[in-house]
């Protein structure tokens, strides 16, 4: 029994050693992040080291990034737009992976192929295109044209996950709810559904994450600058003749605090797993 | 069970067109060009402007540099004010993004009214495609060779048209430390034998003689241009910017090789290649390195820095004749369809932007001094007038990156690098570059 | 009878869910693949007249361009490397996250946060941590006594390698977490089954564990490969393709043909041949796993 024990804390040491040397090296390029961060543009040109903290934080640039760099601003219209096209594109990816996995449709394989080639194109190709159409449809500029480009291109990585992840729940849970006199409807929104939440949950920081973070398109379809969204916001912050690379890092910081909130708020859900799927 | 189903259908197209409805209301204003309505960050008078205007305001779009928004945006809210049959809306980007942002437009026909651009091979794509506004009449009827410098003028008439509107004309010099200078006693060289000698002096005191990084290249290529303009003089070296002498000859060859030296010999400072050329300043600021070509807007750049702008000085590089330095201008141009009333509305918006008062108020967002016949330089910015005047007295030549097409430009920022992590020859090297020529011309 | 009903109803009904992805999909989607395969078969500007070149520009790619090789073989050794090295560490990683102990919440959120980061800032901080003099890495070996100097992404050498590395950093959170969603759905009871019969950590692994998480590796080697095919910011940041095109990647060189170049026919076939090479890997493997 001692031995047991003893091999098990010898486990959970090596285990908690291992974890902690990973984390150094890890930590490095982010200590490198905050450390620029709370550097005044003087600090740079004082020979101090790039890993060293400075006498005076320098506050100066999380405020000015905030404000004058009108950082907040977008992160608010971002947050707009990633609120709103997440759950949206996540619940009609949901629809789709569901008819693919659950209901007889020829050529699911097929079809789901067809949807991941929409994953495959390299967004550079895709500018001009969508810039013409939406030139002549008149939404350019609008959170609409943003919004729809991003749930079409979200579409495809969405398919694949949850998708991958209905395949693994059992079928006998269906063969039941039919039994039970269940349509589709309720068999995909009071059943399947649900057990897809840790599917779900990842895929709603992984979504979220890209859509706070996509630049290229932000950049194509919205010009002007009250709604422009973080990533676009950001490279405004290099310059001309050079980047102010306290600024800069000061405002990566804080914009990606909504990000890590949200990551914070679904990673519960990797741990309940399959609650309710071995079901009643 | 059914109705369910439709239900959820139905609710999630009220949704989307609820947002269709949001999304159109405050984007498009149904009127001409792309369609954006006035930032909402500016004042709320130029909005009610907006609605009230639009049925009869002259529309324009403007696009420019982030790094200019602090002062344009004021101004442009400055100048729907006072002119109310005028409504200016203004888009900023970054420097590699209104690139990309105006090729993307050209492709689709969505340029906006004005556009800030460079010269040089860069506007004079939107010149050769037929999508500037010829400006020659206009300058002539208004007689701008009074108001421009006559530098600035040639360098934005591209391809026989006056294609901008001139806002800056930079010229490159040699900043150097002039304490460094002082303290291993060198004195300014005025060959290029000295140059090298002070170069070795610099080395020899554990100083790196020259700050450059090449990341994208074009700062190594400021120093490689000079090795140029040494080797071959002014006239070969204007026909190689040209291309029409062929790059692989003799000149080249010596100028890369003794570049691929300066490499060797450690003249420029560890892993260049690949450092951001932003940063050279900070070398140079720490006293790491003694020299670095750069141009007027440095001074400013060190003052920003906290920095004594005193200790630095420029020379023209010796290479050898009048000594020329590389220049080269930004302008805005404007689109090819504008009517005659946008047109004079665009001007007189961009006069506005350059008028004396707002130069004075918001100089640090203009390239100063203005390209424009007797302007001052910005006080406490000593090399600022040097440069100038060695421009006017020396001569200039166009900058390589502006001369050359970006393919060929390419060709010889990755001959740069290939030398110098000596993958090729300087014969090799100079053959490289004349062969993108080619494929270039054969296009 | 019923059963016919019910078979005609099914399939509507289903089809009706496909519905709202399938319209925003098409329309978003397709028409920009249409329009870039119409592209690639001309020469053209961007502006100007097209001239048709048929497949000109797909024979120029393998024909006559070096650069295009390189960024060939450049993105082929990053799918290898991701493959291998990325997946295993996320894998690691969550095999590791997965176990109960304390602290595994901020663990977790630790090795997740890299991805968080905007491209650009991650490209800011490893261009210093691999700076040739003040960087962290030069400074680290001479902590350590080490004589190695080396210029990390200047050497054309070693510079893909580098990149690699700090795109790793930043790319391993994502696979970890759908790593450890997957995870999840492995039975304990299973698992506790296979230890009552003997079973060591390896064979629980190989015989249970991976099995079980067969979809989450559809979906983790399809994005990685997607990703690795289509690796831009980090390259672009850190390098722009230098030195020498020796971190050149098809996105970074399609890029260039596009919108520097003014080769809009030839980027466009590049974004093509992209596209192909990324369903030559994983339409055959999607559709292998899929039959059952």
């Amino acid at each position: 029994m001692l031995e047991g024990k003893q091999k098990k804390r010898a486990k959970i040491i090596a285990l908690y050693l291992l974890l902690f040397v990973l984390a150094l090296i890890w930590i490095v390029p982010m200590y490198t992040l905050v450390a620029t961060a709370v550097k005044s543009r003087q600090d740079f040109f004082s020979g101090i080291g790039l890993f060293q903290f400075p006498e005076k934080i320098a506050w100066d640039n999380f405020i000015n990034a905030m404000t004058k760099g009108r950082l907040f601003l977008y992160m608010k219209n971002d947050l707009i737009v990633s609120f709103l096209k997440v759950p949206l594109g996540i619940f009609i990816s949901a629809l789709a992976a569901f008819a693919l996995t659950r209901l007889k449709i020829k050529h699911s394989v097929g079809i789901f192929i067809f949807f991941l080639i929409g994953m495959m194109l390299p967004m550079q190709a895709a500018l001009v295109p969508i810039n013409v159409i939406y030139s002549k449809f008149k939404l350019l500029n609008t959170y609409f044209g943003l919004f729809y480009a991003y749930v079409g291109f979200g579409v495809s990585y969405a398919i694949l996950i949850l998708r991958g992840f209905m395949k693994g729940i059992p079928q006998d849970i269906d063969e039941a709810a039919w039994i039970d006199g269940c349509n589709k409807w309720q068999l995909f929104s009071r059943i399947i559904l649900p057990i897809a939440k840790p599917a779900v949950a990842t895929l709603f920081i992984t979504d979220f994450l890209a859509t706070w973070n996509e630049y290229l398109l932000a950049s194509v379809i919205i010009n002007d600058n009250a709604k422009k969204t973080v990533p676009v916001g950001l490279m405004t912050f290099v310059g001309e003749h050079g980047i102010d690379y306290g600024y800069l890092c000061a405002g990566v910081l804080v914009s990606v605090i909504p990000v890590l909130l949200v990551y914070l708020f679904f990673q519960r859900y990797f741990v309940e797993g399959m609650s309710g799927a071995v079901k009643s | 069970m059914r109705t369910r189903k439709i239900t959820a259908l139905l609710l999630s197209a009220t949704i989307l067109s609820t947002l269709g409805l949001t999304g159109c209301g405050s984007g498009s204003t149904g009127s001409q060009t792309t369609g954006g309505t006035a930032s909402e960050g500016a004042k709320t008078d130029t909005q009610a402007q907006a609605q009230t205007a639009s049925g009869g305001a002259t529309e324009l779009t403007f696009w420019n540099l982030s790094t200019r928004q602090n002062a344009i945006e004021p101004i442009v809210a400055e100048f729907n004010q006072a002119n109310p049959d005028i409504h200016v809306t203004v888009s900023f980007f970054n420097t590699d993004g209104i690139k990309d942002a105006c090729k993307v437009a050209a492709s689709s026909n969505t340029l906006p009214s004005m556009w800030f651009n460079w010269g040089g091979s860069l506007g004079g794509f939107y010149v050769e495609n037929g999508l500037t506004y010829d400006l020659t009449e206009y300058a002539q009827a208004n007689a701008w060779e009074n108001i421009y410098s006559a530098a600035a003028l040639e360098l934005c008439t591209l391809h026989g048209q006056l294609s901008g509107y001139p806002t800056s004309f930079n010229a490159l010099d040699m900043y150097y430390r002039k304490d460094i200078f002082e303290k291993y006693g060198i004195a300014v060289p005025a060959t290029f034998e000295e140059f090298e000698a002070a170069c070795a002096t610099l080395k020899e005191n554990g100083i790196t003689p020259i700050s450059t990084a090449g990341l994208k290249g074009w700062h190594v290529m400021r120093f490689v241009e000079l090795l140029i303009e040494h080797y071959a003089g002014a006239e070969l070296h204007d026909e190689l910017n040209n291309m029409t002498a062929s790059w692989d000859n003799e000149a080249v060859v010596k100028a890369l090789a003794k570049y691929q030296e300066f490499c060797d010999k450690g003249y420029f400072p560890p892993g260049f290649i690949t450092a951001d050329p932003d940063d050279t300043r900070m070398a140079m600021v720490m006293g790491t390195t003694a020299m670095d070509v750069q141009g007027p807007w440095y001074d400013g750049q060190i003052i920003q820095d906290g920095v004594d702008v005193n200790l630095f000085g420029t020379f023209p590089f010796p290479s050898g004749g009048s000594n020329r330095i590389s220049a080269f201008a930004e302008m805005v141009q404007f689109n090819k369809n504008l009517s005659e009333a946008e047109l004079a509305a665009a001007m007189k918006f961009m006069d506005f932007y350059y008028n004396d008062e707002h130069v004075e108020t918001y100089s640090e967002y203009f390239n100063l001094p203005l390209p424009k016949n007797g302007a001052e330089a910005p006080a406490g910015q000593p090399n600022v007038m040097d440069i100038l005047n060695t421009a006017n007295t020396n001569g200039t030549f166009t900058i390589t990156d502006q001369a050359f097409p970006t393919e060929v430009a390419d060709a010889l920022f990755d001959a740069q690098d290939a030398l110098a992590n000596n993958q090729t020859t300087p014969e090799e090297a100079a053959k490289s570059i004349q062969t993108a020529i080619e494929a270039y011309k054969n296009k | 009878m019923n059963k016919e009903n019910k078979k005609e109803k099914v399939d509507l009904g289903a089809w009706l869910f496909l519905v709202p992805a399938g319209v925003i999909y098409l329309s978003v989607i397709i028409v920009p693949v249409f329009y870039s395969l119409y592209i690639s078969l001309f020469s053209w500007n961007g502006i100007g007249d097209m001239k048709f070149v048929g497949l000109g520009n797909y024979g120029n790619l393998f024909a006559n361009d070096p650069v295009f090789f390189i960024a060939l073989k450049n993105n082929l050794i990053w799918i290898f490397l991701t493959l291998l090295v990325t997946m295993t560490v996320a894998l690691g990683l969550a095999l590791i996250l997965n176990m109960q102990f304390r602290g595994r919440t901020f663990f977790r959120g630790f090795f997740y946060f890299p991805c968080v980061i905007a491209p650009i800032a991650v490209a800011i901080i490893w261009r210093w941590i691999y700076n040739p003099t003040v960087g962290f890495v030069n400074e680290f070996f001479k902590i350590l006594g080490i004589n190695y100097v080396q210029s990390w992404i200047s050497d054309p050498k070693v510079s893909l390698y580098a990149v690699f590395a700090a795109s790793l950093w930043q790319a391993v959170g994502q696979p970890m977490i759908l790593f450890l969603a997957g995870l999840q759905s492995v039975s304990v009871d299973i698992l506790e089954a296979a230890v009552i019969d003997g079973a060591g950590p390896v064979k629980k692994f190989f015989y249970i564990t991976v099995p079980s998480m067969k979809e989450t590796f559809v979906i983790v080697i399809a994005t990685l490969v997607v990703a690795a095919m289509k690796v831009f910011d980090v390259v672009q940041g850190l390098t722009a393709g230098g030195p020498n095109n020796a971190t050149q990647m098809m996105s970074t060189y399609m890029y260039s043909q596009t919108f520097q170049y003014n080769n809009v026919g030839r980027g466009t076939a590049i974004a093509c041949v992209m596209v192909v090479m990324m369903m030559v890997v994983i339409v055959p493997y999607v559709s292998f796993t899929a039959k059952d």
